[in-house]
């Protein structure tokens, strides 16, 4: 991706690779009114742009200068960490289990992957275990401060509001479900600005065959031509453990339905495991630092629905995707543990 | 009533210390990992702290 100018006295590193989606909203976080050419250089800038509260918030953070956009870039993600321990600890007082199972919000998908990639979708997760927290039979304030964040923060954050909607009207609660359905308006509005009445994107990364994304992954795994033999049987067996977390999250979830579990944190659960089973984006699908981070809500809210039972077992699907992710870490590991024990 | 809103206090506190504990973790984290892993990335990071990447991907 090309620095636009008014970038060039940062020095950026070039990846050979074209690097990862952090460096879009790293772009973004410096001009997110598109005012200094960065949406010029931004492949699907439209598309990108839609993930405006992050970007946003650094630069409401920075001041609009850019020579703080990097601290308060780096503020914005660790604060999402803090809500959401903050919010999963509170929740799981409140599910009667140690509040200490709150820290297993390090360990989301979302979380590892945007503090090493500084990607958005941490902040989707903590909004998530906000919106588990506060979700009711009739939304206050909170709840709905948090969806309409949710719905700025990624347009997949729109399945949230979705699925609460859809319950509050099928529980007759009008006047809750159309304040639910209000918070997506700032995104809409948002989106319909950027997309200057061109067609989304957005379709293209669903289907009609159920699971399609995700049986062509297992039947189809990745090359991995640059690794030894040793690191292609490890990448392969842990991408299919991956895997197995995905289809034991959707389990989860048929057996929320099964036991007809029925209130805002299942809706969305059920719109959340639907999207799943249609999501058939290769790009989405391509490996566990992409699904993971994207299906992150969707097994962090199966996770704490059921975690008042067997905690272990609820985050079980979590923690097998990050096994595959944690391969990703290995260099990084043993490379601070060089650094730190001069080895 | 009074021992509810204590109560509620209290798990406010916990899980304000244990949020910031687990962010504390995650910058300590990235600190390491750019100090020690990240200067390896490339000749324009070692020789400058200017020339390092960002996001550390």
């Amino acid at each position: 991706m090309p620095v636009p100018d008014f970038l060039k006295s940062e020095q950026l590193y070039h990846f050979s690779h074209g690097g990862y989606d952090g460096m879009v909203y790293h772009l973004i976080a410096h001009d997110p009114w598109m005012r200094k050419g960065s949406a010029d250089v931004i492949a699907s800038a439209p598309f990108r742009y839609q993930r405006i509260l992050v970007p946003a918030l650094a630069w409401l953070v920075a001041f609009g200068q850019d020579r703080w956009i990097h601290p308060a870039y780096f503020g914005v993600i660790l604060a999402f960490a803090f809500l959401g321990v903050y919010w999963l600890s509170l929740f799981a007082s409140r599910a009667g289990v140690s509040p200490l199972w709150g820290l297993a919000f390090i360990l989301t998908p979302a979380t590892i992957t945007s503090v090493d990639r500084m990607t958005v979708d941490i902040a989707l997760a903590a909004l998530t275990a906000g919106f588990a927290l506060y979700a009711s039979e009739s939304p206050d304030w909170r709840v709905l401060v948090v969806l309409a964040c949710a719905a700025l923060t990624r347009e997949t954050g729109a399945l949230l509001i979705l699925g609460y909607a859809a319950y509050l009207f099928a529980q007759k609660n009008i006047r809750g479900g159309l304040l639910a359905a209000a918070t997506a308006v700032p995104a809409a509005a948002w989106f319909l600005f950027l997309s200057h009445g061109q067609k989304s994107t957005l379709p293209g990364y669903g289907g009609l065959v159920p699971l399609a994304g995700f049986v062509h992954r297992v039947a189809r795994p990745l090359r991995y031509r640059h690794f030894s033999a040793l690191e292609r049987l490890a990448a392969h067996a842990l991408d299919l453990v991956a895997l197995a977390g995905v289809a034991l999250a959707l389990f989860y979830a048929v057996r929320l339905l099964v036991r007809r579990t029925w209130d805002g944190r299942a809706a969305v659960i059920y719109v959340l495991a639907l999207s799943v089973v249609l999501l058939r984006s290769g790009a989405v699908w391509f490996d566990a630092y992409a699904f993971g981070r994207v299906l992150t809500p969707f097994l962090l809210l199966t996770a704490m629905v059921s975690m008042g039972a067997r905690p272990l077992a609820a985050f079980l699907p979590m923690l097998l995707v990050d096994a595959r992710i944690g391969l990703n870490f290995v260099t990084q590991i043993t490379g601070v543990f060089r650094g730190l024990t001069r080895l | 009533m009074q021992l509810k809103t204590r109560e509620r206090q209290g798990a406010h506190t916990r899980a304000a210390l244990l949020a910031l504990a687990g962010t504390l973790a995650l910058f300590c984290w990235q600190f390491l990992t750019v100090h020690y892993t990240m200067a390896a990335i490339g000749p324009a990071c070692s020789a400058s702290r200017a020339g390092c990447p960002f996001p550390i991907s």
